[in-house]
């Protein structure tokens, strides 16, 4: 059987440790999400940086990091098509959200209000959404992550108004607004049997 | 030296079960990307 250099190195771990057989393939698969999830963000945060929308990036990939750790959604197959998808659209939704709320407030409205629409229904619709490769199998757990999705959803929404408070002592907090909407509405594009054909399209594309 | 390395080591494993475990108990990380998750963790 040919192993992965992660499935190598937690073979070698729990040899040393002594582990129980079951105990290498969790190894494995904490190194690979640490490794692909951190130079995801990584590179993120350098493109963000580099279109000298960095804050606007953070803010889209914490929202992204609450909602989509607990709503799930659809996935690349590909480790290197989600690179490169990520590292083009959260800076590219921090980049539209700064463009946005450098215009009339009415623009920035409407964004949050569709996303506060969108957020909602699709948690209402979707989620949780699994995948082949991590299933919900429980129904109790997805009962439970349903209610948290509705709670992740309602504290990003709070937290919305709570920087529409505070935008006469904090310029940029329009921009984090915008930012934060459009994060929400890209995670609930996500949860849709649309997004996961997309997906499919761009993984034949690789 | 080598009694350091191995307390290292299984901190290390310690962390990286722990990771795997509240990784598999939530939806999906954030990345467009989901590797297997193993039998173990499946719930």
């Amino acid at each position: 059987m040919k192993h992965n250099i992660y499935q190598r190195l937690a073979l070698i771990m729990s040899q040393e440790n002594d582990l129980a057989h079951d105990k290498a393939p969790e190894l494995a698969y904490a190194m690979e999400i640490l490794f692909i999830n951190g130079l995801n963000l990584l590179l993120t945060m350098l493109i963000g940086y580099l279109l000298g929308v960095l804050q606007g990036t953070i803010a889209c990939v914490l929202v992204a990091i609450a909602y989509r750790h607990i709503a799930g959604g659809a996935h690349a197959k590909s480790p290197w098509v989600c690179a490169v998808a990520t590292m083009i659209v959260f800076p590219a939704l921090a980049y539209a959200g700064t463009y946005i709320a450098a215009g009339p407030h009415i623009y920035s409205w409407i964004t949050e209000a569709a996303a506060v629409i969108v957020g909602f229904y699709a948690v209402h619709k979707y989620a949780p959404v699994d995948t082949p490769k991590a299933p919900i199998v429980s129904p109790d757990r997805r009962k439970r992550l349903k209610r948290y999705s509705y709670l992740v959803i309602g504290i990003l929404v709070t937290m919305m108004i709570a920087l529409e408070l505070i935008s006469t002592l904090w310029l940029y907090s329009t921009a984090i607004q915008v930012c934060a909407a459009l994060a929400i509405l890209w995670v609930s594009l996500n949860l849709t049997h649309t997004a996961a054909s997309l997906w499919c399209m761009l993984d034949n594309q690789h | 030296m080598k009694k350091t390395f191995y307390s290292i080591l299984g901190m290390a494993v310690v962390a990286l079960i722990f990771i795997a475990n509240v990784a598999s108990a939530s939806a999906c990380m954030f990345g467009h990307y989901q590797p297997e998750v193993p039998e173990s963790l499946r719930k």
